[in-house]
């Protein structure tokens, strides 16, 4: 007891001191310095300081040892960013409207509601892939379904496109877009949308001036929850996507997986981090925006 | 008060947990290939031994590698034999005691002094098997006679092959399909083999290993590059399946017990190996894995439809390449292709 009575108070601050240094700050360190290694020859790093990584990315040497730009890995960073957008953007239009619906029920059946909605994550995510394979595929639940009442003649090709890609990740992303906005709905003063229509607002106008601006906290939230899992998926375009297109996750496990090249691989997650810390930064800008509008 | 006991309670929990583990009684890990589990054939053990047996898989040899590099404690691994000379290069793996380098003379021929470690100094042949093709008869009329039909496929074709997007295995396939030896590190060869799956991607329905046979067994799949336990477990459901030897040949892989240089409880280690090396183990556990045993013994042992299964049987006079650990330039490359691939 003596010990505590003469510590300083801030000793209640070391579990999270440790558990930041233990599972945040060293792994982020390690990845950064391994990022400037040379790779070992049987994976693993070689403690000697080499910029090879970084220049990996964007040049390449040919089978005959010539040096010249390749832009197959920044199509590879590009690819992502862009799937991770989309896949934002469809969490946002199929998001929205859920959200609404779930805020203006009577609150007593809200709790329900959240609990559906959380419902996937009883499951482990691979399986809940795997479910969409069996919905999906030419013997699947809605192929059999058309073809049974004679709507397609033949099955339509559902799975091992970008199509399924798209699908699996708003399926996989979605809870986390629309429990934000649900929550920065049911904060909001609804008698200001009664106020809005004694102003002559219509309801379309209401919506977009009165209650989406109020939700912008929550769908920026949202955004960042979903962009930020969604650009390091491979699970998704692994397994619904036929393993055709390479993902900015795929990149970096093949590196540490079969091509053993450590260094090249945290160099890639280290770009990886610095994309979204670059996304966090603008979607911190706008939320200031929103917060000087409200 | 309640805070400052609650912080004890904390501390305690994070400062004495790891010895707590530590002094937990006899346990076994074991990290083995996900289709390698046999929950009977370790139950047997436990109840034999008196040691829990403590499992964990893996689907790829990089991942077992980058997990024992990592520290990962285990004591029983499984790894292939072109992984081998790598994980002994990195001091990962033991050396085995002599009792157990003397079940490898009860062992089949394909097995025997294996070019990675023929004195069986670190590691027992455990399985075998091939990297062949599936037919799916209803769907193609094709009999996949050779590995050049399967690479290069008519023009206006729908989408119809499968590849496993092991790369080690794909790149041994590919060079087999054009008539050059695996891990040949000649740029010719390099740009022949991207040459050759560059043309084959319009015509390829899905790269991947996890969830083939499954995809096999659907019936989703005319032409699917197949390891033969897979193949038979595929037919079992769905007949209209075929495993075929291509021409060009097929792919010979070895996989094997090993103890890692970290274990832990290595004892137990070599009881459990010499235990499933048992012929009646052995035939029981290629029975679950659906795999050829080493055994000679358990061959034997196993029920009539295996011994006859074409899966189990490499037809007389087919030429077989051995799988090999690739020199790093040539992963190098291969990586490069299949990142040329799936850009």
């Amino acid at each position: 007891m003596r010990f505590l009575k003469l510590s300083p108070a801030y000793l209640l601050l070391l579990p999270f001191f440790i558990i930041m240094g233990v599972f945040f700050v060293m792994p982020l360190f390690l990845i950064v310095a391994y990022s400037f290694m040379a790779a070992g020859p049987y994976g693993g790093v070689v403690h000697q300081f080499s910029l090879d990584a970084y220049l990996q990315i964007l040049f390449e040497k040919d089978f005959d040892g010539n040096l010249h730009f390749s832009p197959a890995y920044l199509e590879v960073f590009l690819r992502s960013v862009k799937l991770a957008g989309v896949c934002t953007l469809l969490c946002v239009l199929a998001g929205f409207p859920t959200a609404y619906h779930m805020a203006t029920r009577p609150p007593e059946k809200r709790n329900l509601w959240i609990m559906l909605v959380t419902i996937p994550f009883w499951t482990n995510l691979l399986i809940r892939t795997y479910a969409w394979m069996l919905v999906l595929r030419n013997e699947g639940l809605v192929n059999n379904f058309l073809l049974y009442f004679g709507i397609i003649k033949e099955p339509l090709p559902l799975l091992y496109n970008g199509f399924a890609v798209g699908l699996g990740l708003l399926y996989s992303y979605l809870p986390f877009m629309i429990l934000p906005i649900y929550s920065s709905l049911e904060r909001m003063d609804w008698r200001l949308t009664e106020a809005a229509a004694d102003l002559y607002a219509g309801r379309w106008q209401t919506l977009f001036r009165v209650t989406i601006p109020l939700a912008m906290p929550g769908i920026i939230a949202g955004s960042v929850l979903v962009f930020i899992p969604a650009i390091g998926s491979f699970l998704a375009s692994d397994l619904l996507g036929g393993g055709k297109q390479m993902m900015l996750g795929n990149l970096i496990q093949l590196q540490f997986g079969f091509s053993r090249n450590w260094p090249f691989g945290a160099a890639a997650s280290v770009i990886l981090m610095a994309i979204v810390m670059l996304g966090m930064m603008l979607m911190a800008r706008k939320a200031k925006d929103v917060k000087g509008l409200v | 008060m309640k805070i400052k006991s609650f912080i004890i309670a904390a501390l305690a929990i994070i400062f004495l947990c790891p010895t707590a583990a530590h002094a937990a009684g006899k346990k076994l890990y074991i990290y083995i290939w996900d289709t390698y589990t046999a929950p009977k054939l370790f139950k047997k053990f436990e109840k034999e031994t008196g040691i829990k047996v403590v499992t964990d898989v893996y689907s790829s040899n990089d991942t077992l590698m980058a997990k024992l590099k990592a520290g990962g404690a285990y004591d029983v691994v499984a790894p292939s034999g072109n992984y081998v000379p790598f994980l002994v290069a990195e001091k990962l793996l033991q050396q085995l005691p002599d009792d157990l380098k003397a079940i490898a003379k009860d062992m089949t021929k394909s097995v025997q002094k294996p070019d990675y470690d023929p004195e069986y100094t670190y590691v027992l042949p455990l399985f075998y098997g091939t990297t062949g093709l599936a037919v799916n008869t209803k769907l193609t009329k094709e009999t996949g006679a050779s590995w050049q039909q399967f690479f290069e496929r008519p023009a206006g074709e729908k989408p119809s092959v499968g590849v496993l997007d092991d790369i080690g295995t794909a790149m041994d396939i590919a060079s087999l399909a054009v008539k050059k030896p695996f891990c040949d590190n000649t740029p010719e060869t390099f740009k022949t083999l991207q040459a050759l799956l560059l043309k084959q991607k319009p015509f390829v329905k899905v790269y991947g290993s996890t969830g083939y046979t499954e995809r096999l067994a659907a019936g989703e799949i005319p032409l699917q590059m197949a390891w033969n336990g897979d193949a038979y477990k595929a037919r079992q459901q769905n007949k209209d399946l075929k495993y075929v030897y291509p021409a060009e040949g097929v792919e010979v892989w070895v996989d094997n017990f090993a103890i890692p240089a970290n274990a832990k409880n290595a004892d137990a280690a070599k009881a459990f190996i010499s235990f499933m090396l048992k012929p009646e183990n052995a035939a029981e556990h290629s029975i679950a894995a659906g795999m050829m045993s080493s055994i000679k013994a358990a061959n034997e042992l196993l029920p009539e439809d295996m011994k006859q299964a074409p899966e189990f049987n490499i037809p007389e006079g087919t030429v077989t390449g051995v799988a090999q650990a690739c020199p790093a330039e040539v992963v190098d490359a291969y990586s490069k292709i299949w990142s040329e691939l799936t850009r």
